[in-house]
């Protein structure tokens, strides 16, 4: 009997489903209607980085409320969870593309994520913006563009080379030592265009030493690095390696400058070492304190009662290539297209970005590597364990 | 930078052989490997965290603390993963199934309790260095060396000249032969887990005042293992020896060699001395019994 009941009850979720789907098709559909463009975004609404997904899905929402308000032809948004995990953005961009057809996809902010599901939206001419920091996500090899993928933001070379220009010209630091984990992309794509700028420009990197992920002390490293006597150490790591790193470099006596990227802004890094990064520079995609960022901050926190993170920033980006792209197209023309003619218009498009102003800064997007080569980033420091902007920097 | 490297590898050896401590004592009375170890470790830094947020209590006191609360917790699991598979006597195989069981158990509780982000001990120890030349000792290292070597001591002297110590090591020796000459072994057991979970607390305080205190702490005892097995399964002795080894080994790698291959090299060593010299450092052949 129980079997019965439990073969009948799972029949009918599965036939109950079948027609929700059905009138979620529909609905779409006729919401949409001729005129409209659907659009698809990934965000890690939950999982350990759920704070930075949802800034972005939150100021998306802003941007195509805003756009819907203004224009005939309307945006019909999209957004799924893919919970910081490879595996679910591998499936929920299957599910962007193939069930809810949409004709570009955002996001997202996870090199690995994008990494996973290039060759995807390689296969299925979908394509997608994000804001990912990774390089290889637009060019997986040196010879080999994806055609499909584009990057919004500066990626880790420029990242690099920013934070070694700026140490040289207005920091005046001469000799740099390195520490960074050997095994994670996000720390070695930032250390080479870093050193081949620092270096081609007259640096000098006393000395280069390396983790591996799951090392908590790296006393040995940097007593090493320490005896080169070096003015700065680089660190490009997760906050968590960064802290316990500034708190074993001070108790060996190092008295200089800690130096960074986009791993550092981060409210656990000035709790756990905020006395020992005192003083350090790192460079970030952009802050809330720049004057560049006052609208975007107030629109944000007007409707949802809290500050935003710079993500929203970093979407902000994305949508204003797209928002061009759509202009140039024709708004009604590419409304009026099939969904691959979309797909291709947009694609052909997005190659094509010249100055575009952004939130941040004034994009353009190379054809090459589909992604921008320069971009002005924001130079921040720690001061009385605080974050603090010192001003935006465009390496030359 | 030979000095300053030897001591780095001292202060990362004391942990390691903290850790390998508590395994080997487990070990030699019970023949059988405890993986929830790691996890008591990092009960232990927990239970300091939680009484010094309260408490503002200064070093001493928290590590009395730690060391009573991972005890009580040690004992604990014993009663209740192991002992009964003991009694059954079945193979020790289900004990070691159930002590990794165990470890995942207490890892997830404390992500329930405490949530997966890292926490920070306040401040116990200040910064200010002991000496600066002609290397520097920062405080914390110099604090934890003392400790380290005073619990051994202490443990010595607990296995060596109490009449409990003799019982452990008569166990240690012949778990039957014990009992029938009036040994009661499950209070044995108990008072050896008893330890091995006290000495879990110190490691767990230290580690979490230099590592921060997060679920996934106790993942450092692969360390400790690997020290016990090198300076030989079973031996307490041994199991120091063999974490200050690998400790200073693994410093003199990086330092002298490369960053980059020392997780390679420090593995294929250890390799090495078990094709060459199975029972480590100071191991005594361990043989099953029948």
């Amino acid at each position: 009997m129980k079997r019965k009941r439990l073969i009948f009850v799972t029949l009918m979720l599965l036939v109950s489903m079948l027609f929700l789907t059905a009138c979620g098709q529909t609905a779409g559909q006729g919401q949409g209607g001729a005129k409209s463009i659907t659009i698809g975004e990934l965000a890690d609404l939950t999982g350990p980085t759920a704070v930075w997904g949802q800034a972005q899905d939150n100021e998306l929402k802003i941007l195509v409320d805003k756009w819907n308000a203004e224009n005939q032809v309307k945006l019909n948004h999209k957004v799924y969870d893919y919970k910081a995990n490879t595996q679910e953005a591998v499936s929920s961009f299957n599910k962007l593309a193939d069930q809810e057809k949409v004709a570009v996809v955002f996001g997202t902010n996870n090199s690995n994520a994008n990494l996973a599901f290039g060759p995807l939206a390689e296969a299925k001419k979908v394509p997608v913006l994000s804001h990912a920091i990774d390089p290889h996500s637009t060019t997986p090899a040196a010879d080999k563009l994806n055609q499909y993928s584009f990057l919004t933001v500066a990626s880790n070379i420029i990242q690099g080379k920013t934070m070694a220009a700026y140490t040289l010209d207005k920091l005046n630091l001469k000799k740099v030592g390195v520490l960074y984990d050997q095994g994670n992309s996000f720390a070695t794509t930032m250390e080479q265009p870093f050193e081949e700028y620092f270096t081609g420009h007259g640096g000098t990197i006393t000395a280069k030493e390396v983790f591996t992920s799951n090392d908590v002390d790296y006393s040995s490293q940097l007593t090493k690095i320490i005896s080169t006597n070096p003015d700065a150490i680089l660190l490009p790591n997760y906050y968590k390696q960064i802290a316990l790193a500034a708190q074993q470099a001070r108790k060996l006596g190092f008295k200089g400058v800690f130096l960074g990227h986009t791993g550092w802004p981060s409210q656990a890094l000035l709790e756990m070492a905020g006395k020992d990064v005192e003083g350090s520079y790192f460079v970030n995609y952009g802050s809330f304190e720049d004057p560049q960022l006052q609208n975007l901050q107030k629109e944000y926190t007007d409707k949802y009662k809290k500050a935003p993170e710079i993500n929203a920033a970093m979407i902000g980006e994305s949508f204003a290539v797209f928002t061009d792209a759509v202009k140039k197209i024709g708004a009604d023309k590419l409304a009026a297209m099939s969904l691959e003619q979309q797909r291709q218009a947009l694609r052909d498009a997005f190659e094509k970005t010249r100055n575009v102003q952004g939130v941040m800064n004034n994009i353009t997007i190379d054809p090459k590597t589909h992604r921008p080569e320069t971009a002005k980033m924001a130079i921040i420091t720690i001061k009385d364990a605080k974050f603090k902007f010192v001003e935006t920097y465009q390496v030359k | 930078m030979f000095w300053q490297q030897v001591f780095n590898g001292l202060s990362a050896g004391g942990i390691y052989a903290l850790i390998a401590v508590g395994f080997s004592l487990i070990y030699s009375i019970m023949r059988y490997i405890n993986l929830a170890h790691g996890s008591l470790i990092m009960i232990g830094a927990y239970i300091g965290y939680a009484v010094v947020t309260a408490t503002n209590f200064p070093l001493i006191p928290a590590l009395l603390a730690a060391a009573a609360g991972t005890a009580i917790v040690s004992v604990i699991v014993e009663r209740l993963a192991f002992r009964p598979i003991r009694v059954r006597g079945v193979s020790t195989l289900y004990i070691l199934v159930s002590s990794m069981v165990v470890s995942i158990l207490l890892q997830n509780l404390v992500m329930v309790i405490f949530g997966p982000s890292f926490r920070t001990l306040p401040q116990l120890v200040s910064d200010v260095p002991v000496v600066t030349h002609p290397i520097n000792i920062a405080r914390l290292d110099f604090y934890m060396m003392i400790v380290v070597v005073l619990s051994l001591v202490s443990l010595n002297f607990v296995l060596y000249r109490t009449k409990a110590g003799r019982a452990m090591r008569a166990v240690s020796f012949n778990p039957k032969a014990a009992a029938l000459m009036g040994v009661n072994t499950d209070r044995v057991v108990s008072l050896a887990f008893a330890l091995a979970g006290a000495l879990a607390g110190i490691a767990g305080i230290f580690l979490g005042i230099k590592y921060s205190v997060y679920p996934q702490l106790g993942e450092l005892i692969l360390k400790g293992f690997v020290a016990s097995v090198f300076g030989g399964l079973g031996s307490v002795a041994g199991a120091v020896v063999g974490g200050l080894a690998l400790g200073v080994i693994e410093v003199f790698l990086i330092a002298y060699g490369s960053s980059s291959f020392s997780p390679v090299m420090i593995y294929a060593l250890l390799v090495l001395i078990l094709l060459l010299r199975p029972r480590g450092i100071l191991g005594r052949i361990v043989e099953d019994k029948v």
